[in-house]
Order: structure tokens, then sequence, then C-alpha cells
């Protein structure tokens, strides 16, 4: 049966594949080094990035990598949301609050030993800019700081003037943001493919990227000549791995595959039991429900007072969310505890319900979990539901997944009650309230109010420390608290899992970890 | 042979054609808007419309379809929408991941599916048969994902990896992709080990179901041959049990399962989605979840013909290899 014809044709068949591998085995690259564990940060979290490239990636997965490489002229240090200097030594603001002159950082090199100087600065902005022949349509962020800029000059090679075409009190704290800010070499810009970096990612951030295993992981090496030596990684090797399915992060954490990973709420005991630690920080979240525009005022207040906030945030998340009366965050200017949202009052809610006739109302959520409400979408609306049911509403549920939801909501073709959420990039309260303005593409409250409107310009204009400033916002919240557009839920903590013998891990409120304070104890 | 390949591979035009319609259609009608994830949450309508012009997708249906068909008739499978990549590139990056698991589960099940399958014949109604059919039964009957948890969840113990292919410090750069094979031309050991513990859970959790599958064929194909003329006259001529079950009866009973490990290993390497997912596997499978998540029309497309290509020429494959095995098998000519 096994003929000697055929043997020798299976053989060559074989033979064939094998010089394939070889062949290429040949055209490729060498092996690393081996590195000791021990001298190796790894965090896990759900998706790979999708660039690294600063200014082109609109996700946290992709800053976790990004913010690590690249870096702009102002940073978040630890887990303050305060801006510091990073490239930047300070600014000076021209009295109509339009020119910024900043005095940068000088001996800062890039990982290609390029000089990091104003006109890498210059040219960095001007490739985001309005019409520039190399703006691409995801660069969002930088458009989100950069919006306003009108000219960049370089009047030395460590100062450069940022002409604003009008006056932004919060550019600073945009600057800050991991997203859209960072400075990328020349050198990379060059020889970026399609004017995406990734495949030459240099910056002058604390580590340089070493490779990129698509799909898995991304390896990056300590920048041994990083300009500020107290910053500088205690670690030799930072991984960002990607594992998608949080059971199996779990399962990485307690095998002590990772060192650190987000978790949500439902993880934390399991977490603890390996004999592991669950950090928790405080951020910028803040979870809210909308009402239909077309809902009268009066209905809007039933819906709330028929809503037992406390209980309800309680119960859904053990603790780790704290119930929004406010629709800004403690540490944001204007902050105040309660910015007057109706009381829990069933009775009068029913009356109201009872005497505009409404015994039914249409409800949409989105099926998966988010930052700001870690236990979904589908959950909140069956507990919203069910207070609604006991002042007698029926609520009649409609649960989409996220791209169809967004897109219903910016349709305005969502029932009576919605739910949203909103993640603050950077640490000023404009960024928060800028939402239901009544230009904004994504106010999908569709809340129109004119005087809300011209107030919120008005913070523009005044320097960002103002007191006035702040009476401002606290007077929007006010406004949202009043003529309810919305309902704010939940202020919801991050968590994050680390191996017990992790220390110092530091998280700003927006979510994005350092890893240049934390270390591990023997 | 040459005429049969030949209209084989001719045969592939409709079939890709068709896959390629459907896969069209399918992204279109029940997938969102990319924009969504590609732009972010600033993004303003008019960005959104004008990005989906840019990418053609403003246009009516139908010629987006005939872009889509030029296109792949030029090879170009288009580039992702996330990351701006050529579909082809991101492809033929995670293919060494899909490969390796793919070939290391076909082992393990060919060899413990023709074990269990032989004994549970020549063993016929005893305990023995008894419990390798209700492996079989388990092995088809279990889900993948619910495997590869309970595995995860058993072997958690700090030797076996829950996940990715390698550990990251270790990672060999450039070579084939194949790590085995990389640690092996390297002559590292250590990285042979690792690669080897990093597949054990998923190969495991992949192979199970065609482990069944293949152990029932060879059963039964081993019981059919048992009962024919020439296995009765070696065992009339004297020859030894053992002899007659490995020489005579398992030679001949293995063709047919030689077909089925082919076709399992066609469907194994067009994606093990499931267990690549659970794993952390960065190969095709994880990447087609990701990319039907986000709404990645180029990649999702890319990606499902590249297998469906990919699983009609291994089928091919072993029809080749049947012939070459079986000389009653003449291509194109009618059985006298």
């Amino acid at each position: 049966m096994f003929s000697f014809k055929r043997v020798l044709a299976l053989g060559l068949v074989f033979s064939a594949i094998g010089v394939v591998f070889s062949g290429c085995w040949l055209q490729s690259g060498n092996e690393s080094g081996d590195s000791s564990r021990s001298n190796t940060f790894i965090f896990a979290q759900s998706s790979d990035p999708l660039k690294i490239d600063p200014h082109r990636i609109t996700d946290n997965f992709s800053t976790n990598v990004n913010a690590n490489v690249y870096e702009g002229l102002y940073a978040f240090e630890g887990d303050s949301p305060n801006p510091v200097p990073r490239l930047a030594v300070s600014y000076e603001l021209s009295d109509d609050g339009c020119v910024y002159t900043f005095e940068l950082k000088k001996g800062v090199k890039f990982h290609d030993g390029s000089e990091f100087n104003a006109s890498v600065v210059k040219r960095n902005i001007d490739r985001t800019l309005e019409g520039s022949p190399t703006r691409t349509p995801d660069m969002e962020y930088p458009r989100v700081i950069y919006g306003d800029v009108s000219s960049v000059e370089t009047e030395n090679p460590h100062e450069v003037k940022i002409k604003l075409k009008k006056p932004d009190s919060s550019f600073i704290a945009k600057l800050s943001m991991p997203l859209g800010s960072g400075f990328i070499s020349p050198k990379s810009l060059d020889e970026a493919k399609d004017n995406d970096v990734s495949n030459n990612p240099i910056g002058t951030g604390p580590f340089a990227v070493e490779s990129w295993e698509k799909g898995s992981c991304v390896k990056l090496k300590r920048n041994e000549n990083y300009h500020d030596e107290k910053r500088k990684s205690k670690f030799e090797h930072l991984v960002i791995k990607t594992i998608s399915d949080p059971a199996m992060c779990i399962a990485a954490l307690k095998n002590k595959e990772i060192d650190a990973t987000s978790i949500d709420s439902s993880y934390e005991d399991v977490v603890k039991k390996d004999g592991n630690k669950v950090l928790s920080f405080t951020s910028y979240l803040t979870s809210y429900m909308i009402f239909n525009p077309n809902l009268s005022q009066e209905v809007r207040r039933a819906i709330s007072q028929s809503i037992d906030f406390e209980k309800l945030v309680k119960s859904l998340y053990k603790g780790k969310a704290e119930v929004a009366n406010s629709f800004l965050l403690k540490g944001l200017s204007g902050y105040i505890e309660d910015a007057g949202y109706p009381k829990y009052d069933p009775n009068s809610a029913k009356q109201i319900f009872e005497s505009n006739k409404i015994t039914t109302l249409n409800m949409d959520a989105y099926s998966v979990s988010k930052p700001y409400n870690s236990i979904g979408g589908k959950a909140l609306a069956e507990a919203v539901a069910g207070e609604l049911s006991k002042v007698g509403v029926e609520v009649k549920q409609t649960i989409s997944d996220w791209p169809a939801y967004v897109k219903k909501l910016g349709g305005g073709n969502y029932g009576e009650i919605a739910f949203c959420g909103w993640h603050a990039d950077y640490a000023d309260s404009s960024n928060m309230l800028n939402l239901f303005t009544s230009d904004n593409a994504i106010n999908y409250a569709r809340f129109n109010n004119k005087e809300y409107d011209s107030f919120l310009k008005e913070t523009q204009t005044l320097p960002f420390g103002d007191p006035k400033r702040a009476q401002i916002f606290t007077g929007l919240d006010k406004i949202l608290a009043k003529d309810l557009p919305i309902r704010t839920i939940s202020h919801e903590t991050m968590l994050i899992g680390t191996l017990s013998n992790v220390e110092n891990f530091k998280m700003p409120p927006v979510g994005i970890p350092n890893f240049n304070e934390v270390y591990k104890s023997q | 042979m040459i005429n049969y390949i030949f209209k084989r591979l001719i045969l592939l035009i409709p079939v890709v054609l068709g896959v390629a319609t459907i896969v069209f259609l399918i992204m279109r009608v029940f997938l969102t808007d990319p924009s969504q994830s590609v732009l972010g949450k600033y993004a303003t309508p008019e960005q959104r419309i004008e990005w989906r012009r840019d990418q053609g997708l403003e246009e009516p249906l139908h010629i987006q379809y005939f872009v889509f068909l030029k296109d792949l008739v030029s090879g170009n499978f288009g580039k992702s929408y996330k990351t701006n990549l050529p579909i082809s590139k991101e492809v033929f990056l995670r293919f060494p991941a899909t490969a390796e698991l793919a070939i290391s589960a076909i082992i393990l099940a060919s060899l413990v599916g023709v074990t269990i399958g032989v004994i549970s014949a020549v063993k016929k109604n005893s305990i023995f048969d008894n419990i390798g059919s209700v492996f079989s039964l388990m092995g088809v009957s279990i889900p993948v994902f619910w495997l590869g948890i309970l595995l995860v969840m058993a072997f958690c113990n700090g030797f076996i990896p829950t996940g990715d292919r390698i550990d990251m410090l270790l990672k060999p750069t450039g070579g084939t992709g194949f790590y085995l094979l990389d640690a092996l031309i390297l002559g590292r050991f250590n990285l042979f080990l690792d690669a080897f513990r990093h597949l054990i859970l998923p190969s495991c959790t992949l192979a199970m179901h065609s482990t069944a599958v293949i152990a029932r064929m060879t059963r039964s194909s081993v019981l059919e041959t048992l009962d024919q003329d020439y296995i009765r006259t070696a065992r009339a001529k004297g020859l030894p049990e053992r002899k007659v079950i490995i020489f005579h009866a398992l030679r001949n009973a293995l063709i047919p399962v030689i077909t089925v490990i082919g076709l399992q290993f066609g469907s194994l390497l067009a994606g093990a989605v499931l267990t690549e997912t659970i794993f952390s596997w960065p190969g095709i499978g994880k990447y087609t979840v990701e990319s039907v998540q986000s709404s990645d029309f180029p990649a999702v497309q890319g990606v499902v013909l590249v297998v469906a290509i990919i699983f009609i020429l291994v089928n091919l494959f072993v029809d080749v290899i049947y012939a070459l095995l079986d000389p009653k098998i003449k291509f194109g000519k009618r059985s006298e």
C-alpha cells in the first residue's frame, strides 16, 4: 500500500514546507536576550493598543502605552489631577489670554538621541492643525487641545509661543492629557508610513518601545538617558499585555503572570482571596440618565423622585461608587456636594404620574459595562425600572450594543429615559460641563439653554484659578439640577488588582496609570 | 491528478466570490458605524460623515460592493480602519500563532483519538469501550469556552501559564513566528519549554472536539476492518494479535481517519475563535473577534476570505494525500 514513490512524494512535500520555514528564518532577525521577571512590570488590559502615535489615538488601551513613550509640555504626576510641567519649565500668558509662551526644558533627548526643542514642538502641533496635509480624521484629541491654535512660533530653541484664536483658560489642563499631547521625534515623523509613526515610535518618555507583538503585548525598555532622574523607572522593562477575558486576567494575576490589571468590583473578593491587593482610585467618572427632551419637566422631576439613588447605588456598586448629587466631582473647580436634584419622594412622584396619566415609560440602555458603570447598562436599567415600578410605572427596556446605542442617542431615537456617562480627560470642570452646551454633538439630552452656554463661554476667558470661574461652574451644575435634562446617578471609583508585593502604584483620576513610581517589595 | 488539482483550484473562484458577497452583506447589514471606534468620543457628526465618505461608506451599497470586488481581484484586501495597516500584513503577523496552535492540537487529537478509537474497537463492549464512548460524547458536547475556563481553574498553579504564547521576556524576535520551531533552531531549551508550557491548555482545549471525532471515526473504521477476510486470513496464519491489529487492521482503517484528521485540521487552522479569545492567543481567531467588535469591515472581510481559502486548500491537500495513500482512488476516472 505505501509504495516507495508515495513515501517519496510525501517526503518531498514535507521537505518543501521545511525549506519555506528555513527561508523565513534566514530572512528574519535574531533573538533578544533574556530578562529577569523581577526587573519587569507587567500590566494587563483587555484590548490591544491600536497605534503608538500619540496624535492618532482615541482609546485608553493605546494611551497606556503611548503615555510611557511620549511626553507633552505638561502632565499628571502620581495620582494627582493637577498638571505639572514635564517638557516645559514654565509659561507666561499674555494679557488678552491668547498667547502662551513656554520655556522648554533643556537637555531633553528623544530615544534616538535627537534633541527636543521649540522647532519639534512647532512641527508636532502643526502636524495636527486643521488644514494641515498631515492631519487625519482620527486626530480628535489634538483637536480638543489645539483646536483654537492660530499659530506656533519659535522664538529660540528653548522658547515657543502658541497663539490662540480666543482665550482658553483650560489650555494648560488640556496639555496635560496623555492623549494627543505627546511629542514625536522629527526622524520618526520623517520615516512615518502613511503618516503613522507606530512602526518607529520615538518619544522622550521614560520607556522606549522594544517590540510590539500584535494581539499579545508591547514590550517597553527603560530609557536610560531619561531627562528626569527622579522619574526614572525602577524597572528595566514595562510590558503592556493584552488579555481579553476578565476572568483570565484574574487567573493570570493569581498565577503571577502579570503584576497589575484593572478589575471591576465583582472580582474584588476573588483577587483578595488569592492573597493579592485591590487598590481603589478616585476617578472623574459620572454616570447619569438623560431624559427625552419631549418629556415635560414635571415628569422628569417625578422620575427623579421615584428613585432612591442612595439605596440603588449602594446595592449595585457595593461601596465602590458614591451617589452623585452633582455632575461635577470632588477635586474639580466649582464642585458642590449637592447641586439640588429632586429628593426621593415616591408619593409626590406617584401623584405627578397619575395627574399626567403616565403608566408606561420607554427606557434605552447599553449592554456593555463602561468605566463609569462597571456593572453594565442592563443591570442599571433593571434597577431603575424596579424603582419606577414601585410608583406604578411600567418600564419597557431596550438594550442595545454600544455602537448601536450611541447611534440611537446621536439620532435622538431613544425612549423617555436613556443612560450615559462621562470620563473626564483633563482636570477642568469645563471638560464635563461642555457636554450640555447646545452646539455640542454629544449633547444627547438636547439641552438648550443660552444662559448656560454663555456662562460656560465666559469661564474660558477667566484665569484658571479665578474664584469667579469656580462660582460659575457651581452655578452651571445647579442649572442642570434645576432644569433636569439629566439626573446624575453615581461617581464610581476605579479598581486595580495588583500582586501583594506591588507598592506605590499610582493613577490620576483620568484613569491612565503612572508606572514611574511603582516598585515591588521583596 | 494535475487536472483534478487545477479543476479544484478553478472552483476556488466561485467559492471565494460567494464568501466575499456573504461577508460583505453581513458586515454592512448587521454591524454598526465603524467611525464610533475610530474617531473617538469627541468627533462631531460632520466629522463622522467625512470619515465615512473617505472610506467610501457613504456610497450606495452596490457601488461599495463593486469597489470591494475590484480591490479583491487585484489582491488588495484593504487596510484596517483601526490600525491603518494592510489586512494582509495583519493576517500574516498572526498566522504563525494560529498555525502553531492548530498543529499542536491536531497532533494531540490524532494521537489520543486514534489510541482511544483502536482500544475501543479491539475491546468492543468492554469497560474501555464504554469509557471511550463517554469521552467521545463529552468531547463533542462540551462547549470550548467552558472547558477552557475549567482547565484554567484546575491548572492555575504557576507552572502552566493561563494565556499568551510565550513569556514575553524570552520571546525571540524575527524567525518563523513558530516559537517551538524557532526555539529548536536556536537550540534554546528554556525557550522551547516555555513555548510548550504555554501551548498545553489552549491545545488541550482546542483538541478536545477533534479528539472525540477522530476517536469515533477510528473505532468504527477499525471495527469494519476487523471483519474483513484478510484479517481472518492473517489470524488463520497464526500471526500474533498485536501484529494483526497494527500491521493489517490499522493500516487500512486509518485511510478514512486521515481524511477526518485533515478536515479537522482545516477547521482548526480556520481560526480557533473561542480558544484564542479565552487564552489571549494572538492568532487569527482573536483578531477576528476584535475586528467584529469594532466594526472593522476590511479586517473581517479579509480574515474571512483568507480563512475560506486556507480551508479549501487544506481540503484539497487532504484529497491529494488520500489518493497517494489509497491506490484504489484515481482522480478524474470513474470506478469500474
